[in-house]
């Protein structure tokens, strides 16, 4: 059961308009951060449920991002989604590799992304 | 066997010179030596005949005279009163008492030694007195055998029982045919002359004569060369005879014979017959001979003078084997002439090639080394020429694909550096995009109370130009990503591509109720299997839209498939409004649009991410359509579409500027300088 997530990404747009999606989808307990050291800080101190972390990140980027928390945490919890502006199957095997537990692109709906947190319960 | 065949080829104008003249010069020669072999043959022939002819006239008439000799000699005899008083003393002796009497005795006495005389004086063998009767009663060799010629061997039946006949019936001496003694085991002829007393004959005196005389005549070889001779034959029942020894035969006379019919001695045949001639024949040993031929009536013999055609052709022959062996110094002669004419062009041109070779393998510095003043000379010089041209040339070349090079370079990197501006910046475009979409919809739902009338439609303006934005930015990276990925050609089972691409087109197709109708069974085509799906889905979406718009048909859509030579050839057609001739250019750039966003929607990059692609196959891609008459886009994939593409240095090989050897050593270069 998902209930608290942390979201890193460097576009506050972005963040904005997935936090919002994610509020209505009955998602309220959001945890952000803006640069991937951030992110792997707030997952230890935080322990969310799951990250969401964009792929294009300023310092490390999303895939290690994912590594990182695999690595500290070993597999299972939390569940990674990783999120890019541009699909590229070069990075799905980079992601799959990371870690994650999924890879979908951005759009301005954001229904992969939510179709793909849907999959993970 | 090989090696031999190799320099057969390998000298072919020389075999072909040598060839040629001996046909040349060995025409004429086999004519003239036929001519005058033939013609010195006829000569000769002629000639023979004619001495031959006068030869046998000769002859003849030696045989003729001889014998009229003996003839006339005892045709005196019959007359002389001696003789007359004989034949009655030998008549009235012989009834006395026989050879034995007293008075037969006295007679012989009397007689004997006159008779023996006239014998041995007119060359005769024998002579015999014959009485009326048809008794011999006188002889001068035969004394034991006076008998009836009648009625006693060995006259009996004979040519001297014959000839008395027809003397005692005749005022006219007679010659019989010759007669063998198998006794004496020689031949005779008899003359006889009747004896007359006071116009009644009494008898008869008869000389008998051998073949000597007739020999001594006919045995003069003069003028007969080394083979010729006159035979004398005549008829003994159904064969003929010879009656003197031949030249080859000495045993012949009498004994030798020839069959009526038979291949051997023809001359001797027709002579018998009575016919008088000359020409080739065959004589009584089955030789060839040139002969004369003819009848000697009053013996009833057959002369023949003859000449072996061996000896008649001999000189013929002589001068046959000196134009042979002119012939052969001749020839010798020409083939020795073309073969020096030959090498004297073989050889410069073997040289030539020899050089050519060398160029081709790469050495343009090899020259031809041939200092004749004539064609062939100049021929050398020139190809000197065009090789000094070629070295420049060459050069020139390496400078121009070096340059050619560096521009390529210089070319891809902008072109590398576009892609990725392209790339980036539709894709650092986005992100702000989404954002004014998401924002616009956030705007709607959750204010959309808080909006009047035009408020709203502002929102929906904002989402409409956010849309048709990022449709650009969606083509846009669509092309960029076709000029940045080059995916391997393979071999794509196009029936299930365009299955796939109709799935994917599905929705649309069913909205306009179009009516899709795809070639079956299109074979296997190498190409790239995504840009190829690309294009399909263009063709066919265009297609489908703008014949949605066709407001007298249904929608129709076809796509087919033809196999030709070298490529394979794809159309799609439709039956929508068409496209201005003057357009069917541009439509393939990017971004061109022939229509209002609000008649077809649409970027315009379609149809060239659809020419990219399609050149980047090396294929063809053209239209064919006139307004109101549907459209019909044609492309063409190469069969050999790896071979098809082409590198500039590959391009340069072709055209012949530069060598493979060339290209080669360029491209290791160019990666040694990568590396």
């Amino acid at each position: 059961m998902i209930k608290k997530l942390l979201l890193i990404d460097d576009n506050e747009q972005d963040k904005k308009i997935i936090k919002r999606f994610l509020n209505k989808a009955g998602y309220h307990n959001i945890v952000t951060a803006s640069t991937g050291e951030e992110g792997v800080e707030k997952e230890k101190t935080e322990d969310p449920d799951l990250v969401i972390t964009d792929t294009v990140l300023p310092g490390i980027d999303g895939f290690m991002v994912c590594a990182k928390i695999r690595e500290f945490r070993g597999p299972g919890k939390p569940k990674v989604i990783v999120i890019t502006g541009a699909i590229d199957a070069v990075d799905a095997v980079k992601a799959r590799k990371s870690g994650a537990d999924d890879y979908c692109a951005k759009t301005s709906d954001f229904m992969p992304l939510l179709e793909a947190i849907k999959k993970l319960k | 066997m090989a090696k031999l065949q190799k320099r057969i080829k390998a000298r072919s104008i020389t075999i072909k010179f040598i060839l040629w003249f001996l046909v040349i010069s060995l025409v004429p020669l086999i004519i003239a030596t036929y001519i005058s072999y033939s013609s010195s043959c006829k000569l000769l022939e002629e000639a023979v005949s004619k001495s031959l002819l006068a030869v046998a006239d000769n002859k003849a008439n030696q045989v003729e005279a001889f014998l009229r000799e003996k003839e006339e000699g005892i045709e005196t005899l019959s007359r002389t009163p001696e003789i007359i008083n004989a034949i009655e003393l030998f008549d009235v002796a012989y009834d006395k008492g026989g050879v034995e009497s007293e008075e037969y005795k006295m007679a012989y006495e009397k007689f004997g030694p006159l008779l023996a005389y006239y014998q041995r004086r007119f060359g005769y063998d024998d002579v015999y007195l014959i009485r009326s009767y048809g008794d011999v009663v006188f002889s001068v060799n035969k004394k034991d055998a006076l008998h009836s010629i009648y009625i006693y061997e060995p006259y009996k039946d004979s040519q001297l029982s014959r000839l008395f006949i027809e003397v005692s019936m005749s005022p006219e001496p007679k010659i019989s045919d010759f007669e063998y003694s198998p006794r004496t085991k020689e031949g005779a002829i008899y003359i006889a002359a009747p004896v007359f007393k006071e116009d009644r004959v009494i008898g008869a005196v008869v000389a008998q004569m051998g073949n000597k005389g007739i020999f001594e005549v006919v045995r003069d070889y003069k003028g007969l060369g080394r083979t010729g001779e006159i035979v004398l034959a005549s008829k003994f029942g159904e064969t003929i005879s010879f009656i003197t020894p031949l030249r080859f035969d000495p045993d012949a006379a009498f004994k030798r014979r020839i069959k009526f019919g038979s291949p051997e001695g023809l001359a001797e045949q027709k002579a018998i017959q009575g016919e008088k001639g000359s020409g080739i024949s065959v004589d009584y040993r089955g030789k060839e001979v040139l002969a004369v031929w003819r009848y000697l009536p009053s013996f009833r013999w057959a002369m023949v003078a003859k000449m072996d055609t061996d000896e008649v052709y001999d000189s013929a022959g002589k001068l046959r084997n000196t134009l042979f062996v002119i012939s052969l110094g001749l020839l010798a002669l020409v083939v020795i002439m073309a073969v020096i004419i030959a090498n004297s062009i073989a050889n410069p041109i073997r040289e030539l090639t020899k050089v050519s070779g060398v160029i081709a393998n790469g050495d343009l510095s090899a020259r031809a080394r041939i200092k004749s003043k004539d064609e062939i000379g100049e021929l050398a010089q020139s190809f000197n020429q065009m090789t000094d041209s070629l070295l420049e040339a060459k050069a020139s070349v390496e400078q121009k694909k070096a340059e050619l090079e560096v521009q390529k370079r210089l070319l891809e990197k902008a072109n590398k550096e576009l892609d990725s501006f392209v790339y980036t910046a539709s894709h650092d475009l986005r992100a702000p995009l989404r954002g004014i979409v998401a924002f616009a919809n956030f705007l709607e739902e959750d204010y959309k109370d808080q909006l009047n009338k035009e408020g709203q439609d502002f929102v929906k303006e904002i989402k409409e130009g956010a849309k048709r934005m990022n449709d650009l930015i969606d083509d846009l990276l669509k092309l960029s990503h076709i000029s940045r990925i080059q995916n391997p050609y393979e071999d794509v089972n196009m029936n299930e591509l365009l299955d796939a691409v109709v799935k994917r087109l599905d929705f649309d197709i069913k909205e306009i109720n179009a009516d899709l109708k795809i070639q079956k069974n299109i074979p296997i085509i190498r190409c790239d299997r995504i840009k190829m799906t690309e294009v399909f889905l263009n063709l066919i979406n265009n297609a489908i839209k703008f014949s949605s718009k066709n407001n007298k048909e249904s929608p129709r859509v076809a796509v087919d498939y033809a196999e030709e030579n070298e490529f394979h050839k794809f159309s799609v057609k439709d039956n929508g409004i068409g496209i201005d001739p003057q357009y069917h250019e541009q439509i393939f750039g990017l971004f061109k649009r022939l229509h209002t966003q609000e008649e077809y929607e649409g970027t315009g990059a379609g149809l060239h991410i659809v020419k990219r692609i399609i050149d980047d196959h090396n294929g063809e891609i053209w239209v064919e359509s006139e307004p109101g008459k549907g459209a019909a886009f044609y492309f063409t994939i190469p069969k050999d579409i790896e071979k098809k593409k082409k590198k500039i240095g590959e391009i340069l090989v072709e055209e012949g500027l530069i060598t493979e050897e060339n290209l080669k050593d360029a491209l290791k270069k160019q990666e040694k300088d990568k590396a």
